[in-house]
């Protein structure tokens, strides 16, 4: 044993090691044999003392994990690195942007739901039509709403009711990388309806148009793998 | 878990005492066995979480939520704040299952240190260490369900009870402040005038003599 390794262990049992001090704890851990056990039974030790006193969350906060965890996806295990330290700090910038994104999440989650709550309804529409964008843009009976969020007001929405579909249009819009994609999600309480998927032109132009009638939910966009997902992957970049 | 609910009714005692759980009080099994005692269950668990198991899931937080949310409180203090914590403390078990070792730890073990590390994160977050200070200095005791100055632990068993009971005084004050009171360790360092380095030395300390009192492996 040394004096910086009981430090640090002491840090990870206080849950107050520095991303740079995990780091050099891990280090510590690969070299050293016994202080993988020394670690393992500080923080078993300290996790007994904190939890020797259960104390019953409200039944409300189970149903909003449940409900919340139901619409995060999991990061895939070739992307996490068995945690030495079982602090789960960041071990990359990857991880840590990773991290980031799953640390907004539920405020992103939480705002969805109660942007939508108040007894909307969704009625996506999934049959397809060839009716241009402009139909649309130019319909007597079109409504817009502008998308706020981290990708700017770049986004706007605009639905015909008239037309069955709903139309977003941006310039300027930020570029994504070629395994990435913005992905539109319609949103209520219900959950999250993919609504399709949509790329910025090399200008920043985007013109997509949906089948879809988001009156009266939160219409969100995503950054997706490519193909996009079935589920939103927090947080919302842009909603209305 | 209705041992927590009628121990949260008690009006505390001031003082630093501690209070053995008595026989046929304990009414979870795990408060005999400790923590360890439900791994292999959980374990099985997670790993079915790790595939994506929702249901494998909801069974764990029924398990764990009580030590997390427990865990967070101590730190936090506000339901409110502790009830959000806790809440990232599952996302995080939901979105990072991947990452949990059955070799490094227990389930309980591992959510309960994650919820410890946010809890700390939520208070830098929130506030000064001074602001920290002077809200526990009045804070009103029915938004908080566990003591300030009186420290009485419910501990899982006499082995852990005993363990506690019989450090150095200067030892138990800190591994008490720290860990039943969720005092981060420059908050004791302010409260008690002492050097950081101190603090973290009987930390360590307390914790190895606790840990070899309670039969680990070193």
């Amino acid at each position: 044993m040394n004096d910086r390794l009981d430090e640090l262990i002491a840090l990870a049992a206080l849950g107050e090691l520095t991303a740079d001090e995990t780091t050099e704890l891990d280090t510590l851990l690969a070299t050293d044999a016994g202080a993988a056990s020394e670690l393992a039974d500080a923080l078993d030790v300290a996790a007994t003392l904190q939890s020797s006193e259960p104390l019953e969350p409200p039944p409300r906060l189970r149903a909003a994990v449940l409900a919340s965890i139901a619409s995060i996806e999991q990061v895939p295990a070739d992307d996490v690195a068995p945690d030495p330290a079982v602090t789960s700090s960041p071990v990359s910038l990857d991880e840590a942007r990773r991290r980031r994104r799953v640390s907004t999440a539920l405020a992103a989650a939480a705002a969805v739901v109660l942007i939508a709550i108040g007894g909307l309804v969704v009625a996506t529409r999934n049959d397809t039509s060839n009716d241009p964008i402009a139909a649309v843009l130019d319909a007597d009976d079109v409504t817009t709403r502008s998308l706020e969020g981290s990708l700017g007001n770049t986004l706007e929405v605009a639905y015909s009711a008239d037309e069955g579909a709903m139309v977003v249009t941006g310039d300027d819009v930020p570029a994504v990388d070629d395994d990435e994609t913005y992905q539109l999600w319609i949103v209520d309480e219900a959950g999250a309806v993919p609504a399709g998927t949509f790329r910025p032109d090399a200008s920043g132009h985007v013109g997509v148009r949906v089948d879809a009638d988001p009156s009266g939910s939160v219409v969100g966009v995503t950054l997706e793998p490519s193909g996009g997902s079935e589920q939103p992957t927090l947080p919302m970049l842009a909603s209305a | 878990m209705h041992a927590s609910s009628t121990l949260l009714a008690e009006p505390r005692p001031r003082g630093v005492t501690l209070r053995l759980v008595e026989p046929g009080e304990v009414a979870e099994p795990w408060h005999h066995d400790g923590i360890r005692s439900v791994t292999p269950d959980l374990t099985t668990l997670i790993e079915r979480v790790q595939h994506g198991d929702q249901n494998a899931f909801a069974e764990i937080y029924d398990a764990v939520a009580p030590m997390v949310f427990a865990a967070v409180s101590r730190v936090l203090r506000d339901p409110a704040m502790s009830e959000e914590v806790t809440q990232e403390v599952f996302v995080e078990v939901w979105t990072h299952a991947a990452r949990f070792d059955p070799e490094k730890a227990s389930v309980s073990t591992w959510a309960v240190t994650i919820a410890r590390r946010r809890a700390i994160d939520r208070v830098r977050k929130e506030q000064s260490q001074r602001n920290r200070v002077e809200q526990l200095a009045q804070r009103r005791p029915e938004v908080a369900p566990l003591t300030d100055d009186a420290v009485v632990t419910r501990i899982e068993g006499e082995r852990v009870g005993r363990a506690l009971a019989d450090l150095p005084p200067d030892q138990r004050e800190i591994i008490e402040l720290a860990f039943i009171e969720g005092l981060s360790h420059s908050t004791i360092a302010e409260r008690l005038g002492l050097p950081l380095g101190t603090v973290k030395g009987r930390v360590r300390g307390g914790l190895q003599r606790l840990s070899g009192a309670m039969g680990g492996a070193t």
